[in-house]
């Protein structure tokens, strides 16, 4: 009996020290990919155009907001469309984060047409911002701001012959081959498009970027993220005020 | 080719996939069976009387259809659907598997060749132990808790051998718990209708219904499989967990309750076929 007991005292003991360790080797405050703070980035001061037609400044225009941004494309068959229905369901949870706006940026301008994408973003919330490049330029300098993978077209190799890169983002080339071309990528998750009635494919990088209302990206999002951890980090995120110094969200 | 159905991380189409592990599946409850009915008709001496023949061919039609639950729960679409798309799915071919392929297969099973089999494995002895009602239905929800935890769905159905083993644990929990209500021995069912009708209630009525409210009510998707899969027509996963949780739920309530229903009216029948006539009122 006496030694049951001490064996359950011991093995409480652990457990409790177990626990102790795991939470204090903790390092980062977010449960996405957390920034470190020599790689922080500020949120692009780049002017798009959005789906009603109207200029939309990445910065300017969400002052005070958690920005979420967010490149894909409507004929996207799978990634896309799981990172937007898990931001919907996240923000349309009671008590959510309301300072939180979802930038989507496609990285397809030449089929999404402001209508075209309207409609798959009203699929997910009315209240996430759609926005197109002008220029493929401005697409690869998006990419380049956000510290993001570029984004390549992908015709197929039986009738086509290859890639074409669509722009020319830090790491492109060095990543950009077929064998990236899945989920779980560490870089974000490359979203590869099925063929349909379309003649190309597009792969890209797949994270959310995440950049709090001071205007620093301290957290990223590659698939899979779950909604566990988006609902974790908002609150954290929404909570650093505008004029908070770079600290504030390390 | 693929041997079972597992998740897959591409968007769902509807074009049909050939799982080959699945028809040999089948085959194997099936071919076996029919072919020791027909041995076991070969060596009987004289034909059975038409009552008989009648009630061994509705036995047989029994196992078949309880086959074809069972495929039908497991090959595509229903079983791709349930591996890697839809946490109701999943729910729904957990449903097939336990509350009708299992008591088919059981319905179908002669007493003679229960016994035949038991005996040639020699697990009688294990057999009785384990249909006791208490450990059946204890064995049945610790198998239903285990495969429901997110760990266990995220875990085995990421692969096809994982995804087997899920199916199998839902067909041999659902076929042990069913055994005390309408094994072919008659030393390994309940006897009387109460006791049955409170066993049944407890074992698919009760238990069930709190992992059920857990998927129903859970603030998120509790499993990463179907949270990250290709949306299915839009369907969101908070919503097909929900609807997961409601499949389990409600989706027992007509088989277990039409089950006791129809032990009360036999019960009834019973009752009143034994008890004397009694005399008329003047």
């Amino acid at each position: 009996m006496r030694r049951q007991i001490r064996l359950a005292v011991v093995v409480t003991v652990m457990l409790v020290v177990a626990a102790c360790g795991s939470s204090g080797t903790s390092e980062s405050r977010y449960e996405g990919l957390a920034v470190p703070a020599s790689k922080l980035r500020q949120v692009p001061d780049m002017a798009f155009t959005d789906t009603d037609g109207n200029d939309v400044h990445l910065a300017a225009d969400t002052q005070g907001q958690v920005r979420l941004v967010y490149q894909m494309f409507t004929n996207c068959p799978d990634i896309c469309g799981v990172q937007l229905a898990q931001l919907a369901s996240v923000l349309n949870r009671p008590g959510a984060p309301t300072n939180v706006s979802v930038l989507a940026v496609t990285v397809d301008p030449d089929r999404d047409t402001p209508e075209v994408l309207r409609a798959y973003l009203d699929q997910f919330s009315e209240d996430f911002i759609g926005l197109i490049p002008d220029t493929e330029q401005q697409l690869t300098d998006l990419q380049n701001a956000l510290g993001a993978l570029a984004s390549i077209k992908i015709f197929d190799t039986t009738t086509t012959g290859g890639h074409e890169t669509t722009s020319e983002g830090d790491a492109s080339h060095e990543v950009m081959d077929d064998t990236h071309m899945d989920h779980g990528d560490t870089a974000g998750g490359m979203a590869a498009m099925d063929h349909g009635d379309v003649d190309y494919d597009i792969a890209h990088d797949a994270r959310v970027f995440a950049y709090a209302p001071n205007g620093y990206g301290y957290a990223q999002y590659p698939h899979p993220t779950r909604q566990t951890q988006f609902d974790h980090d908002l609150p954290i995120l929404a909570g650093i005020e505008p004029d908070a110094p770079v600290e504030a969200g390390l | 080719m693929r041997f079972w159905c597992s998740a897959l991380e591409e968007p769902w189409s509807w074009s049909w996939r050939a799982y080959p592990g699945v028809w040999a599946a089948s085959l194997a409850i099936a071919v076996p069976y029919l072919a020791a009915r027909r041995r076991a008709r070969s060596m009987r001496p004289q034909p059975l009387d038409p009552a008989d023949a009648a009630a061994q061919r509705r036995q047989m039609w029994f196992f078949l259809a309880g086959v074809a639950a069972f495929w039908a729960a497991s090959d595509w679409p229903l079983g791709v659907l349930g591996a890697g798309y839809l946490a109701s799915a999943h729910m729904a071919q957990f449903m097939l598997y336990t509350l009708v392929a299992a008591p088919l297969l059981v319905l179908g099973i002669p007493e003679p060749m229960a016994r035949r089999i038991l005996a040639r494995l020699r697990l009688y002895r294990f057999m009785t132990r384990l249909t006791k009602p208490v450990v059946a239905g204890l064995v049945f929800n610790g198998c239903l808790v285990a495969t429901h935890s997110p760990w266990a769905v995220d875990t085995l159905r990421a692969n096809q051998f994982g995804s087997f083993v899920m199916d199998a644990v839902w067909l041999a929990s659902g076929v042990l718990v069913w055994l005390p209500i309408c094994s072919p021995l008659s030393e390994h069912r309940l006897q009387a209708y109460p006791g049955k009708m409170v066993y049944l209630f407890l074992a698919l009525g009760v238990v069930p219904a709190v992992p059920a409210g857990f998927l129903t009510f859970a603030g998120f998707p509790l499993y990463a499989t179907y949270e990250l899969a290709p949306r299915f027509y839009g369907l969101d996963a908070a919503t097909d967990q929900q609807m997961a949780g409601l499949i389990m739920k409600l989706g027992g309530i007509p088989i277990v309750w039409g089950t006791i229903i129809a032990m009360m009216m036999r019960w009834a029948d019973e009752s009143k076929a034994s008890s004397p006539a009694l005399p008329s009122p003047r």
